[in-house]
């Protein structure tokens, strides 16, 4: 028999070091929370006040926040209203699904709605954005682990006024997507290996490519010259069984759900997209011209930047990031800039070259805000090209 | 007891692995969206029907399926004059009927063939029984072949043995599809067709 009050003593004590790990982790990381608080809050007040611009100059329908939810938006509010569809029905020939659409985010944003009793589209945007803030605290901390503290501001900056972070803002999955990258990344570095594998689940319910994590993460295990003990063994195969777990998942919710475990990529059938080989796709891009050139001079500039990190010995990274933009790239080139500018190797890349570099970061930063401002017009006037 | 705690979870994750795996080989879909989203050996998703008899047969000028057809697969998008058969989507077209054929079954095709299809044999199948006949124009034309069916079959292929790209006779055609026959008219009727011909008319 325990003593029992050895055994509230025990309880007593965990509550002490719980609050005084919680209150070394806010020590810790106080000055990251608070640099991405600030930044979450003038993305969030730069996206408001050029959508109030747009909608009183240019005849924009921006009303409120929910405005913004747009296009797959529109996917994944069917997510949170009805669920996976049980038969296709979209599309002139009703053949389009919301299969395609992976579950971690609308399923967040459902649990938000039920919580706060938010309308879905709503929730969708406010999700969305919550997830930015969280992003920007995972990846200051990675930048910091990677590159160290002096870099954090040039990271903050670098995402809350990436060119794409209407994204952020109108319930897409980029900003959850950019957190689990991050977090992944950062416990694979700090070789956290059950962790970083937990983060590869989540990423890998968040988007298809998300699963290719698990080559990140055998990578990382490669470059390193250790003699593990079996209990380090075990945590790593561990890690690595995690990081599809998500993909899983929604496998066998598909497949009882409409017959089919690979719904999610047979559906791509009503968007027209093949696969097909990503360097032809690439040629032809710069051969056509208009946007189909600028997505494939993006798209070469992240091919650059996964060799850069490859030069870098961070063979992780350049992995990761080479097969996000080849695998996209094979389906298509359009969309191509809005999967780099959220891809954490790419906006890390560009943080560690210019970041240091006030007068070349400041020139940077004014053109990423000033293309941010451009597509957040678009995206509020309907222009497909930022899709 | 950690590291038991992360072993048993690792075997129960192989585990599901493997029944997931499991589920992705076996979908339990029906034989349509297998053939649109699965295999995408059809362009057409739930195709509007129209109300036909046997004796009227298939009209591939008209958007749809007469409403005695299940499926067809094998033949591109709808055009104003028919379809084409397309072996980059199914080797041989294949027309789904709602009732299996048996005994004797005339079929009679209006086609016109194209580029190396030209002069070359085409089969129709059934089941284990099939037939050739040489495709001699490019103008539509009539073909009637008769089957002996031992084994009822509820479904009918028309294979062209040579499709090829548009390209191969017109460079510079940038056509993806990979075509043999046009199509204008099939009849599937029970009965030689000596016989079914003296009643039906259809040329």
């Amino acid at each position: 028999m325990s003593n029992p009050r050895k055994t509230a003593c025990a309880g007593g004590s965990d509550s002490v070091a719980s609050k005084g790990t919680l209150r070394q982790l806010w020590f810790h990381h106080r000055f990251n929370v608070l640099v991405a608080a600030a930044l979450f809050a003038a993305s969030h007040v730069f996206v408001e006040v050029i959508g109030r611009f747009s909608a009183h100059e240019l005849g924009a329908a921006y009303s409120t926040i929910v405005s913004a939810c747009h296009w797959d938006c529109g996917w994944y509010l069917s997510i949170v209203d009805e669920g996976y569809y049980l038969e296709p029905k979209q599309h002139p020939k009703g053949d389009a699904a919301n299969w395609a659409f992976f579950p971690a985010f609308p399923l967040v944003a459902k649990g938000l709605s039920l919580l706060t009793a938010s309308q879905p589209a709503l929730a969708l945007v406010l999700t969305s954005k919550l997830f930015l803030f969280l992003a920007l605290i995972a990846f200051l901390a990675l930048v910091e682990a990677e590159l160290g503290a002096e870099y954090r501001l040039a990271a903050g900056l670098t995402l809350a006024f990436s060119p794409y972070v209407m994204y952020a803002h109108a319930g897409y999955t980029e900003s959850l997507y950019f957190l689990a990258t991050a977090l992944a990344f950062l416990f694979l570095k700090k070789e956290r290996w059950v962790l970083a594998g937990a983060a590869g689940g989540l990423l890998s319910a968040t988007r298809l490519v998300g699963v290719l994590f698990v080559l990140s993460y055998l990578v990382a295990r490669l470059g390193r010259n250790w003699r593990a003990t079996t209990s380090e063994r075990t945590a790593f195969t561990l890690g690595l069984m995690l990081a599809p777990l998500g993909l899983a998942l929604f496998m066998a919710y598909l497949h009882f759900r409409v017959g089919d475990a690979l719904a999610f990529k047979h559906a791509q059938v009503a968007w027209g997209r093949l696969i097909g080989n990503p360097l032809e796709v690439l040629v032809r891009g710069f051969d056509t011209g208009g946007w189909d050139r600028y997505f494939a001079v993006l798209a070469s500039l992240g091919l650059a930047m996964s060799l850069w990190h490859l030069a870098r010995r961070r063979m992780s990274y350049a992995v990761f990031l080479a097969v996000v933009i080849l695998i996209p790239l094979a389906t298509g080139i359009q969309g191509i800039p809005r999967y780099l500018f959220w891809q954490v190797p790419f906006l890390l890349g560009i943080v560690e070259l210019l970041g240091r570099q006030r007068l070349l970061f400041s020139l940077y930063l004014a053109f990423s805000a000033a293309f941010s401002s451009l597509f957040i017009v678009s995206w509020l006037t309907g222009r497909t090209f930022v899709i | 007891m950690m590291l038991k705690a992360q072993r048993a979870l690792i075997v129960a994750l192989a585990a599901f692995y493997g029944w997931v795996l499991l589920l992705v080989l076996t979908p339990n879909v029906s034989e349509e969206y297998r053939a649109y989203f699965i295999e995408r050996s059809t362009k057409d998703w739930r195709p509007p029907r129209y109300a036909a008899s046997l004796a009227d047969g298939i009209d591939f000028s008209r958007p749809g399926l007469p409403s005695y057809l299940r499926s067809m697969s094998g033949v591109s998008v709808h055009e104003a004059w028919g379809r084409w058969t397309d072996a980059r989507l199914r080797k041989a077209a294949r027309f789904v009927f709602e009732r299996p054929w048996s005994g004797d079954v005339c079929i009679a095709l209006e086609a016109s063939s194209v580029g190396p299809q030209l002069g070359k044999d085409v089969i129709i199948r059934a089941d284990g029984n099939e037939i050739r006949f040489v495709a001699v124009s490019d103008k539509a034309q009539w073909y009637r072949v008769d089957l002996n069916l031992d084994q009822p079959s509820e479904w009918i292929e028309i294979e062209p043995t040579a499709p090829a790209l548009p390209a191969a006779w017109d460079p510079g055609n940038t056509d993806p599809r990979s075509l043999g026959l046009g199509l204008y008219q099939l009849l599937v009727l029970p009965g030689h067709c000596r016989e079914v011909s003296a009643s039906s008319g259809e040329d």
